[in-house]
């Protein structure tokens, strides 16, 4: 931002996520002359209160996007979106879903790259590619020779497709993740009733959560877990970004509960940049071969 | 042989005991204030200590939940931060618990969770039936206290808080307030009487009324506080809101405090230099403060943490009033005030606090785990230079813990502040 190289953005729109986010927010605000710039409270844990307060700011959040942009964003453009939103979200299911064969048609980072493209592109477009892909890759070979099924689940910075490729450079295939650039991003629709602007609401505060949702802790370990079985992985990566403070509270249960379960777990700190690939590499080699690979 | 576990809130407590009687030692009778505020803590952590020893329900909140809802359900609010700044003082200090902590989670996080997990674990402090804290102000707590709720298998409430400052902040968190009562009531199964939280609301007023009368005879020069009084008042002010006794004590500080400004006197006989702590101290080093006022004749006038801007809720009668004003006391507890929500309200509550109290010059400890903090510190130096031409020393300490940078290191910093500026 400082040097300029976003400046081709009409606006920005951040959250109170965590620490980082927010303070961005503020430095934004100062540092720079952004001519659209949003900032959202999102509520730490899920009640019917929360949901409604979060409902009330996706109001005004669409009320400074009409005003700003001078666009009109009804109701039923509004259910139009969700409904191509969800279309998005089924056929990444479907996607996801041929990764639980034993021989998946996708490596982890092809499917990475297939997510990143959702957030970029338009979306009807993206259906309609989605489609094709899932054609072709029911007559794809599938892929063989790894050593161990891997999930990859922790904190942001998950949109480096190259951070995959190291992992499966060294014969682990992920088959799976619970990253908010991955799973958790599309795993459950948005549910359409008569109000579009609590549909979304009560889908973004129920959709498996980052750890700034302080009261799901259980179920976000459950997600974890059942991701694990439903996949059928053999270990569990789990990678944090240094100074993530959310996602590092929960090693104390996720380490705990995961043991119980006999599932393995290497624990990565990374940066957000891919780096120090040798110490990585080091470290992927050991769980794999600790998996018997 | 095994070594004898501790417990903290007992090992605080006799501490401050200790503290008080070496003061009777060598003052005698002639400066009974300087006993006051160990009196106060030793009590507040005696309390939680007898409380557990009979089996009674304690809770574990952190600083800036509102402990009147606890003492109206005769529950024994234990304010976490609070015993572990204490402790850190302790000869044995805390560190051994914050290496424990990062066997489990990382060292990133802040070592103020890390004691409480530590301890925990360690079987040092003991388990609370029950663990409440706010959303906000800062990722870190938000990372442990349901972690370590789901961990010991303990119910858990947390206040959400929105982002934004704002009438309908308040009165979410007025309703969250209410949430809490049904989850205490459900938790102990005991009922909130609403003539007792009147009642309390009654000692927290006055006790506020009185504090804030305190904080005006704090601007006096020559301060009449010493910096030990100022730093350490946070632990009552904190924990004993509503409370009779904080009443007591509020009363007798306010006629110490305006007796000694009416006569012109100060704590110390030359007061050089006014200091504005715009974050926490590092409690490792109490031995810090006396330095500063013997060396260079630096007084600590404010302290983000001893800093309470809290007016009387009025309208008692009314519990709608009741929850609406100490959900803005939930605004306005330090930490949460000028760490939660967007950076003016950290250079609001800056600037106000270090023009009130005519600082000479503000210091930011820069908690290393603080990230928060640190994004902004930058512009809050450059705001208070620019408005109040006063210096600021930024430093890099971990609060509670010697080993990441030493006392002798923050003297130093200090010594090189001072010749530089004054």
């Amino acid at each position: 931002m400082l040097d300029g190289r976003y400046d081709f953005l009409d606006g920005i729109v951040l959250t109170d996520s965590c620490d980082h986010i927010r303070r961005l927010y503020d430095l934004f605000r100062v540092t720079r002359d952004i001519p659209f710039l949003h900032f959202m409270s999102v509520p730490h844990k899920i009640t019917e209160y929360s949901i409604g307060l979060y409902r009330e700011d996706l109001g005004t959040f669409r009320e400074s996007v009409e005003k700003a942009f001078g666009v009109k964003i009804t109701d039923a453009s509004l259910r139009n979106a969700i409904e191509v939103y969800n279309e998005t979200r089924n056929l990444l299911q479907r996607i996801y879903d041929l990764r639980k064969s034993d021989t998946p048609p996708l490596t982890g980072a092809e499917t990475l790259d297939i997510v990143l493209a959702s957030t970029i592109m338009p979306r009807e477009q993206y259906n309609d590619l989605l489609r094709q892909l899932i054609e072709e890759l029911h007559g794809r070979q599938g892929i063989t020779d790894y050593k161990a099924r891997l999930m990859v689940a922790g904190s942001g910075g998950c949109d480096d497709p190259d951070y995959y490729r190291v992992i499966e450079g060294l014969g682990g295939l992920v088959v799976t993740d619970a990253l908010c650039f991955g799973a958790r991003y599309f795993w459950k629709p948005v549910e359409l009733t008569d109000d579009p602007l609590s549909d979304l609401a009560t889908a973004y505060q129920n959709r498996p959560a980052c750890a700034k949702m302080a009261d799901q802790v259980v179920e976000r370990i459950d997600f974890i877990k059942k991701m694990a079985k439903d996949f059928n992985v053999d270990g569990v990566v789990y990678h944090r970004l240094r100074y993530c403070d959310l996602w590092a509270g929960q090693l104390l249960l996720l380490r705990d509960q995961l043991n119980k379960s006999d599932m393995p777990m290497l624990e990565l700190e990374r940066e957000y940049t891919l780096g120090a690939t040798g110490q990585l590499r080091t470290r992927l080699q050991a769980f794999l071969e600790s998996l018997g690979g | 042989m095994e070594a004898t576990k501790r417990n903290l809130f007992k090992e605080v407590t006799d501490r401050f005991r200790f503290l008080r009687d070496s003061s009777i030692a060598k003052y005698g009778n002639t400066q009974p204030e300087r006993t006051w505020t160990f009196e106060m803590i030793a009590d507040l952590f005696e309390k939680a200590y007898m409380a557990n020893q009979r089996g009674e329900p304690l809770a574990w909140i952190n600083f800036a939940v509102i402990p009147e809802i606890f003492w109206a359900m005769d529950l024994v609010p234990v304010v976490l931060d609070t015993i572990h700044g204490m402790a850190a003082g302790t000869p044995e200090g805390v560190t051994k618990y914050i290496d424990i902590a990062e066997q489990h989670i990382p060292d990133h996080v802040c070592s103020d969770n890390k004691v409480l997990l530590g301890a925990a674990l360690a079987g040092e402090v003991p388990i609370p039936d029950m663990l409440i804290h706010p959303s906000h102000p800062c990722d870190s707590n938000v990372a442990t206290f349901p972690v370590i709720a789901q961990y010991f298998d303990k119910p858990y409430f947390c206040i959400d808080v929105p982002y934004f400052r704002d009438e309908r902040t308040r009165q979410y968190v007025a309703d969250e307030l209410k949430r809490l009562v049904s989850f205490l009531e459900e938790v102990t199964g005991r009922k909130l009487d609403m003539d007792r939280l009147k009642q309390v609301m009654e000692y927290s007023n006055r006790s506020h009324e009185l504090i804030l009368k305190c904080g005006e005879l704090r601007a006096a020069v020559p301060c009449p506080y010493s910096t030990i009084e100022t730093v350490s008042e946070y632990v009552p002010f904190l924990g004993l809101p509503g409370t009779p006794q904080l009443v007591d004590y509020c009363q007798k500080r306010y006629a110490w405090a305006k007796e000694r400004v009416g006569k012109g006197e100060g704590h110390l006989r030359d007061e050089k230099i006014r200091l504005v702590w715009l974050y926490g101290a590092p409690v490792f080093d109490f031995a810090l403060f006396p330095w500063l006022e013997k060396q260079y004749g630096a007084i600590t006038v404010g302290n983000m943490n001893s800093n309470f801007i809290i007016e009387p809720v009025e309208g008692i009668s009314d519990p709608d009033n009741i929850f609406r004003g100490l959900a803005e006391k939930v605004l306005r507890l330090h930490m949460g005030r000028e760490c939660g929500g967007t950076w003016e309200n950290f250079i609001n509550a800056s600037l106000d606090h270090c023009s009130r109290l005519k600082a000479d010059a503000a210091i930011f400890a820069g908690h290393i785990a603080c990230k928060a903090n640190w994004a902004i510190m930058k512009l809050v130096k450059d705001r208070i230079s620019d408005e109040l031409g006063i210096p600021v020393l930024i430093f890099e300490t971990d609060l509670f813990d010697p080993r990441v940078v030493s006392a002798e290191a923050i003297r130093a910093k200090f010594a090189d502040f001072f010749e530089t500026y004054f």
